[in-house]
């Protein structure tokens, strides 16, 4: 039913020409341009409700050895991740694994939550995020990451602390 | 009993079309598109147009700030060589975009979001659009990639394989008369070529599985030969192209520039008599290549500094 609802529904959102606006409300980093640092760890400017801070994902990941063919459970690590700006913060885990697609993509994937924020971010203090996004093989040491709040039915929260 | 036998034959040779019922009429060359990354790191880039000749060159597509055309695989013309379906890269999300060729005048095709959509390629009659779309983010193995198609206005989407959170999807290429398309599948194993008809049915797989990257793959405009290349996964590029009989036989290979060449994906010209591909050129970069069809006359299109690949051929307009 699900496929059929999806289905449906993603005809309708191509049909209209209607572009999908992210849920107002829900946790999104978009896009966060993250260069590898010297001890494996990443970081980069990254914007949360329009507001530019930088993130940061700790502990070494190296997408060019860690990456695995579609359909294993190979090479799944956990980490932690923040964003900040000025006093503001938000922190969370993530397990993480890197996926070798098609055409050059090392496509970073799965998720975790948000375990603690400052005061203006109190809202999304526990929720289940997903970190995703590609790094090419060719520049192995970039990637563009975004940090969001699940929105596909189905999904099962990582739980971390 | 002879009549299901009749059937099975029937079914069998409409599976397997002959070369000569899946040719479409070649059309004259025109122009060919390219990509072009302007910085090393291959972070900024976007679609350039030049006669085979190398003159004429333009600029068509302008990518906003943060954004990349064509990263990952040609662009393709439409038919009448008016517009090219191409994927933007940005913010960790792809989308399909076309640009008018005449005006630069560009539109976006798949809904913004963050689902993915690549490896958009027209049908013959530029009329309809396959094209890839990747569900995610991944989680618990999750990463739903189909292949669909849609009007080439963007509307009427069809899903016509669901590969079923168990593979990916590489290149995709139509036949000449639009009535088959050929498509990469990615799994664990590596990687295969199927076939499958537009209208729908039963993929077929015409390739064993290769522990490499189709990098290449174009449907020759005779209808007769695939156009492949076969490059390392540990790599962005290289390995040397071949053809084959589009039911996967008959490999024929038509370059031999050795293990250490950076050859990018190859598209043929629409006459079906050149191929255009990229390989080492000024610097080390790759710049734009002609051959014939048999390998042999390779000329250089573009020599700059600039990192030049993902080529594709369009008719004369």
């Amino acid at each position: 039913m699900f496929k059929v609802i999806a289905v449906f529904t993603a005809t309708l959102v191509l049909a209209c020409g209607v572009a999908e606006a992210f849920p107002k409300g829900k946790f999104f980093i978009q896009g966060a341009q993250l260069t590898q640092q010297t001890d494996g760890s990443w970081s980069g400017p990254g914007t949360l409700d329009g507001v530019k801070g930088k993130v940061k994902i700790f502990g070494r990941i190296d997408p060019a050895t860690q990456a695995v063919e579609f359909g294993s459970k190979d090479n799944r690590s956990l980490h932690q991740w923040t964003w900040v700006a000025g006093k503001r913060r938000v922190s969370g885990c993530a397990v993480i694994q890197i996926l070798n697609r098609p055409n050059g993509v090392l496509l970073w994937g799965e998720g975790g939550r948000i375990t603690k924020t400052s005061a203006k971010e109190r809202r999304y203090q526990g929720r289940n995020i997903a970190l995703y996004g590609p790094t090419k093989k060719s520049d192995p040491t970039h990637a563009q990451i975004s940090i969001a709040e699940l929105g596909h039915p189905g999904r099962r929260p990582t739980k971390c602390r | 009993m002879r009549k299901q036998l009749f059937a099975l034959a029937a079914a069998a040779a409409a599976a397997v079309p002959t070369a000569a019922a899946i040719a479409a009429a070649p059309a004259d060359n025109g122009q060919i598109a390219f990509r072009r990354f302007f910085d090393a790191k291959h972070r900024t880039g976007a679609i350039f147009l030049i006669n085979p000749d190398g003159s004429g060159e333009r600029q068509i597509t302008h990518p906003p700030a943060g954004f990349i055309d064509s990263q990952y695989g040609p662009a393709d013309f439409s038919a009448d060589g008016s517009r090219l379906v191409f994927t933007r890269s940005g913010r960790g999300h792809d989308a399909l975009w076309t640009v008018d060729t005449a005006t630069g005048a560009e539109r976006r095709l798949t809904p913004a979001g963050r689902d993915g959509y690549d490896n958009g390629v027209y049908s013959a009659d530029g009329r309809r659009i396959a094209f890839g779309h990747v569900q995610g983010p991944l989680k618990h193995h999750d990463l739903r990639v189909t292949l669909n198609l849609m009007a080439a206005d963007g509307t009427h989407v069809r899903r016509l394989v669901d590969l079923n959170y168990e593979a990916d999807l590489g290149r995709v290429a139509w036949s000449p008369d639009g009535t088959l398309i050929v498509y990469v599948v990615a799994r664990r194993t590596g990687q295969a070529l199927f076939v499958i008809a537009a209208r729908g049915g039963r993929p077929r797989r015409i390739s064993p599985w290769h522990k490499a990257e189709f990098n290449t793959l174009d449907w020759s405009p005779d209808g007769k030969r695939l156009l492949i290349q076969l490059t390392s996964f540990d790599s962005s590029f290289g390995g040397d192209y071949s053809t084959i009989r589009p039911d996967g036989s008959g490999r024929h290979q038509l370059t031999h520039f050795g293990p250490k060449a950076t050859t990018g994906s190859a598209r043929w010209s629409p006459d079906g008599a050149s191929i255009v591909f990229a390989n080492k050129g000024v610097g080390g970069n790759d710049d734009i290549y002609t051959m014939r069809a048999d390998g042999s006359g390779i000329t250089a299109v573009t020599h700059t500094p600039s990192w030049e690949s993902a080529p594709a051929w369009g008719p004369a307009r």
